[in-house]
């Protein structure tokens, strides 16, 4: 008898022990929403966090937000003299985006930042990384978000997965970073975020993405270069397609972009690797101001073979751009070799990098128009 | 209806739910990367003929359990030996298993807590469930199954939105050697494992077939290992896949369902916790009968909680730090040949000697009725022999 | 001082009512009538209910007899109609005085028993029969005139049902075998009374349907039955405790109900029913795990309404113990497992809660409870109003006093409401509810997952009378879950189930 009072007395001096271990009520803790990093100087790292300040959001005002800052020699540091500042301990399970300034990128390169992040149990694999065309990574998290409060979800809305979101940027997740780093003939491109007035309100715009050597920085392409770019490496998600047709009816074409599918096979003859890829775009027809003759298949023919022929140029482009100016393999070639044939991979690995520009591309393009909207 | 006694059905599932349970968290050995699902077909392939030596060591003695063919084959001493060898190694297998979940739940939620409170609080299922007889268990098992097999199904159909078949290229890009040695880490860790069933083969029904068993159990435990490593590589991608501690579970924190069902891993947790405690019982259970036959007491439950906190104990002490663990992983397929292969080959061969001996002294015996007295004496003759 | 004064007062005590520890064999029937009586005054004395009349034959004036009876117990009419009047009128002569002409030829009774026992008597004669004492005879003549008031027949409170039978068992034995026997009219239904309890000596009747019944069960009951050595039974719940088996168990091993049409439904099953004098519940045996979520109203609507409204009792059971330990895991443990915006909002709120979530939690499950125990204790006008005061107005005041998190109103408004689901078990809830709660405030979403384990394995432990509560877990057949967990239509059940019995298997013979 003494016994089970013993136990029971045991069990109700826990309900006092609320505090113990691990037991951190939702109040005790701040939830980040969003992680900038700059350098403050040759040593210190600045990093600006974006928190959700629960005491003063309510229904009324509806969620706030804060910015708080730190500094550390690296970036554990950081985070820890955040506690001076921040009056709970910091919560990143929630912590949706990473902005890195293209500086920092540019220099020290981000493979440390990475190895952290994903180190840490906290912070979630889906994280999106960004790079920052800005200054400093921080300005873009102080801009003001139009439907949005929290500035990181603003930005990880645009560059989403969803549907719903038409642009054709994706972000790329934190682990999807690891293996690109760490992966076999790849190379890496983070989508790049600077900061536009509109409205006397400073926002975020989508500004293209960054290529990086490795995990250093290395180059920009531009929104338009972009586009065809990730035709390349299939991973275009929806987009458009405008070109004018020639002749008489000179008329601005746009196609709205529903599926891509982009098949990349190579040949090897003698020491030569020859590429081709094969594009196919299923798309609808949304800009197309027709004389008195109404859209028939014969037309439709017309415009597709146009539009194929303008993407193929376009395409040509821009891959042979990035052949000459960054030599390195951000089209995603090398790791089709290691899939396919790891053991001429091997034999290439060396000079693969020297290589790419020399390597030889095809593109063939291929446009089915399948719907003209409400019109003919 | 006595709680030991179970049928087929209940066994296969609790061996599953044993193979599975410290191999579902990393889905198998990830040393191969990329191809480390093919380690887990070979490793069962190459358990299969050690496991038909299990089964048959159950076959040949039905109603007991290896403790009691210990001390029977080798005497009341070699026997005690051989019982001390093996309650060492269901002991510290468990005490293993234990530290390798509690460092698992550490590092991915519980930071602060410390282990001790997180391994008493899973061996104190396990104590009820081993109390509670081995038909419980083999129920708990059913269930646990129904609920794992729902949730690995459920994580596949949602993470083929996000997996990437390439991630499993380049195919087969290891040497083989490399292939060998990985399939016989997978074979000591889970499959030979099973070896700790030997001690429950009294529970089985006097009838059933133990190879069927055995081989039921490995396969499915085999099959539903496959299904995870695969969905893990697929998801992750090499780096990932090489560096991850805990590979399952770092994929599913990737996988979602709109913006909504983004945070599924904590169910998920379900699955390993459940796992983890089938296993640990397992052992427990080994290693509680262990101790009671080497004292010659039939009922062993009396001493299931000093077991259970001893193997508490050793899992505080057996290592440091988690890479310990891993590094330990290596060299753990040679340590456990003695017990996963040395004892039960030994085991099997004497059993066989003696079931020979036994059977032709039988039919001596009975030849002995039909014939007359002379072929009588000659046959007894050539048995002295 | 209290000792000293208890002792003397023991003494005086046991003076005085020593006259009642007198058992029954200081007493011996004999010959003279006289004396019987005086023996029946002194084996009744201070009992005051007892009536005793001499009737005397109005042709024969030396013909006379005793009767004794309790006042109320009886049936006046009988005793007035076919004893004292055919008594006292009939043309007896001298030789007619023997108890066997008495009992074919006088008096008109339909159950009569010639007695020397005086065990049976006394039985007999609280139950309400009426002893009849004969000149010159030792034997006594106990008749049965057994007419008590007792509850009429109503709808039982407890287990209300929308539509259907309302018939609910009342508290007399033979009202409630009666009600069994009309609904079963085949020989194959057994009846066996007993007598258990020292002092009450009560009437305790075991049912069974031969054809079906699960013998071992049966043999093990009676064996328990006959092995219980108590002072008094009142309610069937003595007789749980004391034949349930060993050890204690939150669980229910027998299932009790209060209508007759439950219980005719189990014993076609194969179970064994057993009915108390005195108490309205009857306990059918063994019990399933899963009785515990079916209603006969199932039968009486809808097979597919029935099988939902089934699921949805066991998965409100498996409610109502988790999810005060699942809100606060996730909110005090695992923040990840909710969506970003859910768990923004409930930050949000939380913020103005000043106790910590786990004790908050305690509290209000504790006082949910006590509302939960006034509503049951009041009479009818103050316990509506008692609700929503405590409700409505408190519930309200507190949250916007800031005193508790209007999100820990809603899970705790949950958690109750889904307990009310499964009333029988009450006793379970309460204790699981605590326990994983308890595990959880320990260490998170994996005590909660310890806490619902051990659970679940107690569940699987769970034994009643030889059977194990939940039945055969691996090798589930179809047979099994159309009468268990889902209720498919009549067409579709044509074997009984057949874990419980070993005999007939059919139910209905076409098909």
């Amino acid at each position: 008898m003494k016994k089970k009072i013993l136990i029971i007395l045991v069990i109700i001096s826990t309900l006092f022990l609320t505090g113990c271990w691990n037991y951190v009520g939702i109040d005790e803790f701040t939830i980040v929403a969003g992680i900038a990093i700059d350098k403050k100087d040759e040593e210190n790292y600045l990093l600006t966090f974006e928190i959700i300040d629960l005491s003063n959001s309510n229904k009324e005002t509806g969620v706030v937000t804060k910015l708080i800052q730190s500094t550390g020699k690296t970036i554990f540091d950081a985070i820890w003299d955040a506690r001076a500042t921040a009056s709970n301990k910091l919560y990143f399970g929630d912590a949706m985006i990473i902005i890195i300034n293209n500086e920092v990128a540019r220099n020290d390169g981000i493979s440390d930042f990475m190895n952290f992040f994903i180190r840490d149990g906290e912070i979630r694999e889906t994280t999106i990384v960004l790079i920052s065309k800005e200054e400093s990574a921080a300005e873009l998290l102080k801009t003001k978000g139009v439907t949005q409060n929290i500035i990181s979800f603003k930005i990880m809305d645009i560059i989403s997965d969803s549907k719903a979101i038409n642009l054709y940027i994706k972000g790329i997740e934190l682990y999807n970073v690891i293996n690109i780093l760490k992966g076999q003939g790849v190379e890496l491109v983070l989508p790049v975020f600077k900061k536009v007035i509109s409205n006397e309100n400073e926002v975020v715009r989508l500004d293209g993405m960054a290529t990086f050597k490795d995990d250093k920085l290395d180059g920009f392409l531009s929104f338009e270069e972009v586009k065809y770019f990730l035709f390349g490496i299939d991973e275009i998600g929806s987009g458009i397609l405008t070109f004018s047709t020639e002749g008489e009816d000179n008329h601005n074409v746009t196609i709205e972009i529903k599926k891509s599918n982009t098949k990349i096979d190579y040949v090897k003859e003698d020491t030569k690797i020859k590429y081709t890829l094969k594009i196919e775009v299923e798309g609808f027809l949304s800009e197309f101001n027709h004389q008195e003759k109404l859209l028939n298949s014969k037309k439709i023919e017309e415009l597709e073979k146009i539009a194929a022929k303008n993407l193929k140029s376009r395409i040509e482009k821009v891959i042979s751009d990035i052949q000459k100016e960054g030599s390195y393999d951000i089209l995603r070639l090398g790791n089709l070799i290691y899939r396919k044939d790891p053991k001429l991979w091997n034999e290439l690995k060396k000079d693969w990098n020297n290589n790419f520009s020399t390597l030889d591309i095809k593109i063939d393009c291929k446009v089915d128009i399948k719907n003209t909207a409400f019109f003919r | 209806m006595n709680t030991e006694i179970i049928s087929k059905k209940l066994m296969i599932a609790t061996m599953t739910c044993f193979v599975l349970g410290s191999s579902i968290v990393s889905g198998g050995s990830t040393v191969l990367i990329q191809d480390s699902w093919v380690s887990v077909i070979t490793g069962a392939l190459l358990a299969i003929p050690m496991v038909l030596v299990y089964a048959r060591i159950v076959k040949l003695y039905p109603k007991k359990d290896i403790y009691e063919v210990f001390l029977e084959l080798f005497g009341k001493i070699g026997g005690r030996i051989f019982i001390v060898m093996f309650t060492w190694y269901a002991w510290h297998l468990g005490a293993l298993v234990l530290r390798d979940f509690s460092e698992y739940i550490q590092s991915t939620v519980k930071q602060d807590t410390p282990q001790v409170i997180v391994m008493l609080s899973i061996i104190v299922v396990a104590v009820y469930l081993v109390r509670s007889g081995m038909r419980t268990i083999g129920r708990w098992s059913i269930i646990v199954l129904v609920v794992i097999l729902l949730v690995v199904i459920t994580t596949i159909i949602l993470g083929v939105n996000n997996g990437r078949i390439e991630n499993l290229y380049p195919l087969f890009n290891h040497k083989p050697l490399e292939f060998l040695s990985d399939a016989f880490l997978m074979f000591s860790f889970p499959y030979a494992e099973t070896v700790l069933f030997l001690t429950v083969s009294n529970s089985l029904k006097k009838d059933e077939s133990p190879y069927r068993v055995f081989i039921y159990g490995i396969a499915f435990g085999a099959t539903i290992l496959l299904f995870v490593s695969l969905r893990n590589i697929v998801l992750l991608g090499q780096e990932m896949v090489r560096s991850s501690l805990f590979p399952s579970f770092v994929a599913i924190r990737i996988i979602g369902l709109g913006k909504f069902l983004t945070k599924i891993e904590g169910i998920v947790m379900i699955n390993f916790i459940l796992l983890g405690i089938a296993k640990i019982t397992i052992t427990l259970l080994a290693a509680t009968k262990g101790v009671a036959s080497l004292f010659n007491i039939r009922n062993y439950k009396d001493f299931t909680i000093p077991i259970a906190i001893l193997m508490v104990v050793l899992g505080m002490i057996v290592y440091d730090n988690i890479i310990n663990l891993v590094d330990f992983l290596i060299i753990y397929p040679i340590y456990a040949i003695p017990f996963q292969i040395v004892i039960p080959l030994v085991v099997w061969i004497f059993a066989e000697i003696k079931f020979r001996k036994t059977k032709i002294k039988k039919k001596g015996v009975n030849a002995v009725l039909i014939k007359n007295s002379k072929v009588y004496y000659k046959v007894v003759s050539d048995l002295k022999i | 001082m209290f000792g000293f004064n208890k002792k003397k007062n023991k003494v005086e005590i046991d003076s005085r009512i020593s006259g009642l520890n007198r058992s029954l064999s200081d007493y011996k029937l004999s010959n003279k009538i006289e004396e019987n009586i005086k023996m029946m005054k002194e084996i009744f004395k201070d009992n005051d209910n007892l009536k005793i009349r001499k009737v005397i034959n109005s042709s024969n004036p030396k013909f006379f007899c005793y009767i004794a009876f309790f006042n109320g117990m009886v049936d006046s009419k009988i005793i007035n109609d076919s004893i004292i009047k055919p008594f006292t009128i009939s043309n007896l002569t001298d030789k007619d005085n023997n108890i066997t002409k008495i009992s074919n030829q006088v008096i008109y009774i339909n159950e009569l028993k010639e007695s020397e026992d005086l065990g049976k008597m006394v039985e007999g004669i609280a139950s309400g029969d009426t002893l009849m004492f004969l000149d010159n005879e030792k034997k006594v003549l106990i008749l049965n005139t057994k007419g008590f008031e007792h509850r009429a027949i109503s709808e039982p409170e407890s287990e209300k049902i929308l539509v259907g039978p309302r018939e609910g068992f009342t508290e007399s034995l033979i009202v409630n075998t009666v009600m069994i026997q009309r609904k079963i009219r085949t020989n194959q239904l057994k009846i066996k009374y007993m007598g258990i309890g020292r002092t009450t000596n009560t009437h305790v009747a075991v049912c069974y349907i031969e054809s079906v019944v699960n013998r071992d069960v049966l043999n093990e009951l009676l064996t328990r039955l006959e092995g219980i050595d108590i002072d008094a039974i009142l309610d069937n719940n003595y007789i749980a405790e004391l034949i349930g088996g060993k050890g204690y168990s939150p669980f229910k091993r027998m299932r009790s109900t209060e209508r007759p049409d439950a219980v005719v439904g189990k014993l076609l099953e194969g179970r064994v029913a057993v009915l108390i004098d005195g108490s309205p519940v009857v306990v059918t045996v063994p019990h399933l795990f899963i009785e515990n979520f079916q209603s006969p109203e199932d039968y009486y609507v809808n097979a597919d309404y029935a099988s939902i409204s089934r699921i949805i009792r066991i998965i409100g059971y498996f409610i109502t113990i988790c999810t005060p330990s699942l809100y606060i895991a996730i909110e005090a443990f695992h923040h990840e497992m909710i969506p970003t915006p859910l768990f923004i909002n409930i930050a949000m709120e939380r913020q103005s809660a000043p106790l910590p979530a786990g004790l908050e939690m305690f509290v209000m499950l504790f006082v949910f409870e006590l509302l939960k125990e006034t509503g049951i204790r009041m009479p009818g006008n103050i316990g509506d109003a008692l609700s929503i005061v405590g409700a409505l107005v408190i519930g309200q005041a507190a949250v916007e006093a800031e005193l508790v998190a209007a999100s820990m109103i809603i899970v705790i408004g949950i958690t109750g409401i889904a307990g009310l689901l499964t009333p029988k078990l009450d006793s379970s809830v309460l204790l699981y509810r605590f326990l994983i709660l308890f595990f959880t405030i320990l260490i998170g979403f994996l005590g909660f997952i310890i806490g619902l384990s051990i659970l679940v394995i107690n569940i699987l432990n769970q034994e009643s009378f030889g059977v194990l509560q939940v039945e055969r877990i691996d090798s589930i057949k179809p047979q099994d879950i159309k009468d268990k967990f889902i209720r498919r239509g009549w067409k579709n059940m044509i074997n009984r189930p057949g874990y419980l019995t070993n005999n007939e298997i059919r139910k209905k013979e076409n098909g």
